[in-house]
This record gives structure tokens, C-alpha cells and sequence, in this order.
């Protein structure tokens, strides 16, 4: 019966070290999402959607992660004041602001800038977004 | 003394079966049902259409009958028909009705010799129910004389206006008036003064190194895209024009066949005119393809309109648009 018992002990403090160890393994940022141990920080791709929900580049935009730049040509006679972006980026990563909604990018001489937040956080990285509109030859 | 009671108690058990099968049959000698067919905005022009069943087992039908609270428009009334699908798919009508007349907003339809049938209601949506809602009130008389009815619940008819098949073409009648709903040659504007009432021009060129096609300006567009097109003296409207290239309107398809509906059809309603707002949309769209729409609003924002490209060919398009005054 006294080995039983013990038996059973032992189970109960296996459990509740493995639950506390699961809370502590990743906590989350301010927007629900996991902090990781990734260091990774980079855009991979970048697109711009016009309100037909088309692509406005000519061709698919060019990223320097060296220089954190991206770099493209939209479409003659785009709106440029009223353009959706997304990207893709490391795993784990977060972009500030938030893309997806309907931004302005119609001051070329002042590029907008994204920034790219590694998975734990860390490491940030300010890609700037140089757009030159494609005009008749 | 015991077999006695044996035959009460059968007798008055054979009686109460008698009995409770009898109310059973009253209570299902007339039998109505409804379904609406049409699907989509209720606009003036288009037609509202009911199919209603009814069925007398034992009497056979007399009669039917529905009363729509504002009159139709030319056109509404009962179809003398009663449908059946053939192996193809196809409805296939049987006449079961005679005498199909409407009185205002009362119309019926007499049955020759039938038990059940399947007849159609056509409710032409007339000009004065912009806006309004009509309800109807189907009823069904078989020949011992009992009456059912149904009450349809309200149908609210939209303030849209729509107008489908508007031939354009580039350097003639290219000018368009959301308001008119109505495509007009440069003489036409003036000679009726509508400088005023142009919100936009339809232009096609080929221009070399950019996708320019198919495209609509306003008649204030800059003038790096016009590219030609001439603007009547006096038009200076900037309109508001936007792309869209998802939204198909089942209501402003002309042929099914011809017109791409990836994504499926859908519905422009007087609550997307109502909260669609444009933002930061410029005053012209270029490079427009069949399937293709654009949501465009009048320099003054009074006016909305949906429009839809049923075809293009070189210099010259179909449009169909839905106008909402704001």
C-alpha cells in the first residue's frame, strides 16, 4: 500500500514539472504570438496588390538583404495612394506596421519602411521600399 | 355476460379508429406551399417569381389566386403551366390552367381538371415600388369550395436602377452618364447639352510598352492618359473609378457562356452601394478585360454605379451597370 502511494506521488510531481516546463518554453508577445529562439530576420518576398486585387509590379520586386532594400516597378497609370502590401519573411519573424491593409505609398521621394522583428525578438531589421512607376517608352 | 362485454369493448375500440381516421382526412383535403425562384436584389424592371403548390386529393383544384399589395408591371401574372423535368434536365410544361388573368394587383388562374399542380407567379417589379416593399398573398380554392392561403413574407425592392447591354465604342459613343444610364456620341452631348452629365469616357488604344487597352476616363483626367480621347467642351468631371476584378454580378450577365465567373457570381445590393467607399481611387482605369468591373462615383458623390464588361472587341465594348442614387 506505502509503495502505491509513493507510486502515485511520483506521478503527480512528473506532471505538474512537465506543465510548468510547457508554460515556460516559449512566452508570448503583446499579439498572442510565440517568442521562438530564431534569430533568422530577413523579407523574402514583397508584393503589392491594386484594388482589383492584382499585382501592380511589372515584375516581381527585387530584395537586398544586404542593403534592406526592396526594390520595384509598378504598372503605368497604378494607384499608387491606395495599394495593399504583403511579404514573406523568416520564420518566426513579425512585420511593424502591419501589412495587408490599404497604405499610401504615393510620396516616392520618402519610402515607406517595414521592419522585419526575428522570432525571439531580438534582431530587427528595416527594409525601406523604393517603387519607380513604369512610364510610356 | 362476458362475451357481451367483449363485443362492447371491440365495438366502441372499432369505432374510436373510425373516428380518429376520419378528422385525420378533413384536415388534409387542401394543401398549399410557395417557394421564391429568383435570387438577388428585387429591381424595377426585373421580375419577382413564385412558384406555388397545391394539391386537392379529393376535390380537385378550382382555382388560384394572388393579390401583390403594390400592381405589377406589364407581364405579371400566373403562368397556365405546371412543370415537370425530363430525363435531359429540361421543364417541360403541362397546361393545367385556363382563364390566367391579372386585375390590378390581383391575378388568377383558373384549373381545367387537376388535383395538384405547380404554378408559376411572375411579379414584374414596376417603377412605383422603387424602394418600397410589396407583399403578396397567394390563396388556393379547391372545388368543395375551401380556400387556403399563404402570406409571403415582405419583399423590399431595391433603389438600384440597372440597365444592361450598352454598346460603346471608342471615338464615337463613348461618353457615358451614370444618371442616364445611358452611352451618347460627342454631337449627342451637345446638341442636348449633357457636358454636364458625363461621368465617363470610354477610350481604346494600343500603346506601345504599357498596358493602356480598354480603358475609362474621367472627362477631368490628366491628360498624359487620355491618349486621344476627346473631351466635349465644357466636361469637366472627375469621377472616382476603381477595378475590380472578383465580382461578378449574376444580374448583369448577359450570356453565361461567354462571361468568366471564376469565383462564382454574386450580387451587387443596395447595401454594397451603400458602404462601398472608394478611398483614395483615382479618376480613370486602364486595361479592362471581359469579366472585368469597375465601381465608378459621380464628381458631385451622388451617384454610384457597378460596371460590368459583357465583351470587348478592338475599339469597342457591352457594359451593363447598376446605378444607386445616393
Amino acid at each position: 500500500m506505502k509503495r502505491h502511494n509513493y507510486i502515485i506521488f511520483l506521478l503527480f510531481l512528473l506532471i505538474i514539472g512537465s506543465m510548468a516546463a510547457c508554460e515556460s518554453d516559449y512566452p508570448m508577445d503583446e499579439n498572442d504570438l510565440l517568442i521562438t529562439n530564431r534569430s533568422e530576420c530577413a523579407l523574402t518576398s514583397f508584393e503589392l496588390l491594386g484594388s482589383d486585387h492584382r499585382t501592380v509590379f511589372v515584375s516581381a520586386a527585387v530584395i537586398d538583404t544586404i542593403a534592406q532594400t526592396v526594390t520595384g516597378a509598378v504598372k503605368y497609370g497604378t494607384n499608387l495612394a491606395k495599394l495593399k502590401p504583403s511579404c514573406g519573411h523568416s520564420i518566426d519573424a513579425i512585420i511593424t506596421p502591419e501589412m495587408g491593409v490599404w497604405t499610401d505609398f504615393s510620396d516616392l521621394a520618402n519610402p515607406k519602411e517595414y521592419t522585419v522583428v526575428s522570432g525571439n525578438r531580438k534582431i530587427r531589421k528595416t527594409y525601406k521600399i523604393f517603387l519607380t512607376v513604369q512610364t510610356k517608352p | 355476460m362476458k362475451r357481451r362485454y367483449f363485443i362492447l369493448m371491440a365495438l366502441f375500440m372499432a369505432s374510436g379508429l373510425i373516428l380518429s381516421s376520419c378528422s385525420e382526412e378533413d384536415e388534409t383535403t387542401l394543401f398549399n406551399d410557395l417557394i421564391k425562384k429568383t435570387v438577388g436584389p428585387n429591381i424595377v424592371g426585373n421580375e419577382i417569381q413564385f412558384a406555388y403548390i397545391m394539391a386537392a386529393p379529393y376535390s380537385g383544384l378550382d382555382a388560384a389566386y394572388v393579390e401583390a399589395s403594390i400592381p405589377g408591371a406589364n407581364g405579371t401574372g400566373f403562368e397556365p403551366y405546371s412543370y415537370y423535368t425530363n430525363s435531359s434536365g429540361q421543364d417541360i410544361g403541362v397546361t393545367v390552367a385556363i382563364d390566367c388573368t391579372t386585375t390590378g394587383g390581383k391575378s388568377q388562374a383558373i384549373f381545367i381538371d387537376t388535383l395538384a399542380a405547380t404554378l408559376r407567379y411572375h411579379y414584374i417589379i414596376p417603377e412605383e415600388a422603387k424602394g418600397k416593399s410589396v407583399s403578396f398573398t397567394f390563396s388556393c380554392k379547391g372545388k368543395d369550395g375551401k380556400f387556403v392561403t399563404y402570406q409571403v413574407e415582405d419583399q423590399k425592392v431595391s433603389k438600384i436602377q440597372m440597365r444592361k447591354g450598352i454598346v460603346i465604342s471608342s471615338g464615337n459613343r463613348c461618353y457615358l452618364s451614370l444618371k442616364n444610364m445611358a452611352a451618347y456620341t460627342l454631337q449627342e452631348v451637345q446638341e442636348q447639352g449633357l457636358t454636364d452629365k458625363i461621368d465617363l469616357i470610354y477610350n481604346y488604344k494600343v500603346v506601345t510598352g504599357v498596358s493602356y487597352g480598354h480603358s475609362f476616363l474621367s472627362p477631368g483626367s490628366p491628360s498624359e492618359f487620355m491618349e486621344g480621347a476627346v473631351v466635349p467642351a465644357g466636361a469637366n468631371n472627375i469621377s472616382k473609378v476603381e477595378k475590380q476584378v472578383y465580382t461578378f454580378d449574376r444580374q448583369l450577365v448577359i450570356d453565361p457562356s461567354k462571361e468568366p465567373s471564376s469565383g462564382g457570381y454574386s450580387f451587387v445590393d443596395d447595401i454594397d452601394f451603400d458602404t462601398y467607399k472608394p478611398g483614395a481611387a483615382l479618376s480613370y482605369v486602364l486595361n479592362m478585360a471581359r469579366g472585368e468591373s469597375v465601381w465608378v462615383i459621380s464628381a458631385d458623390g451622388k451617384q454610384k454605379a457597378f460596371v460590368q464588361v459583357n465583351s470587348v472587341a478592338a475599339g469597342t465594348m457591352t457594359v451593363s451597370l447598376k446605378s444607386y442614387e445616393m
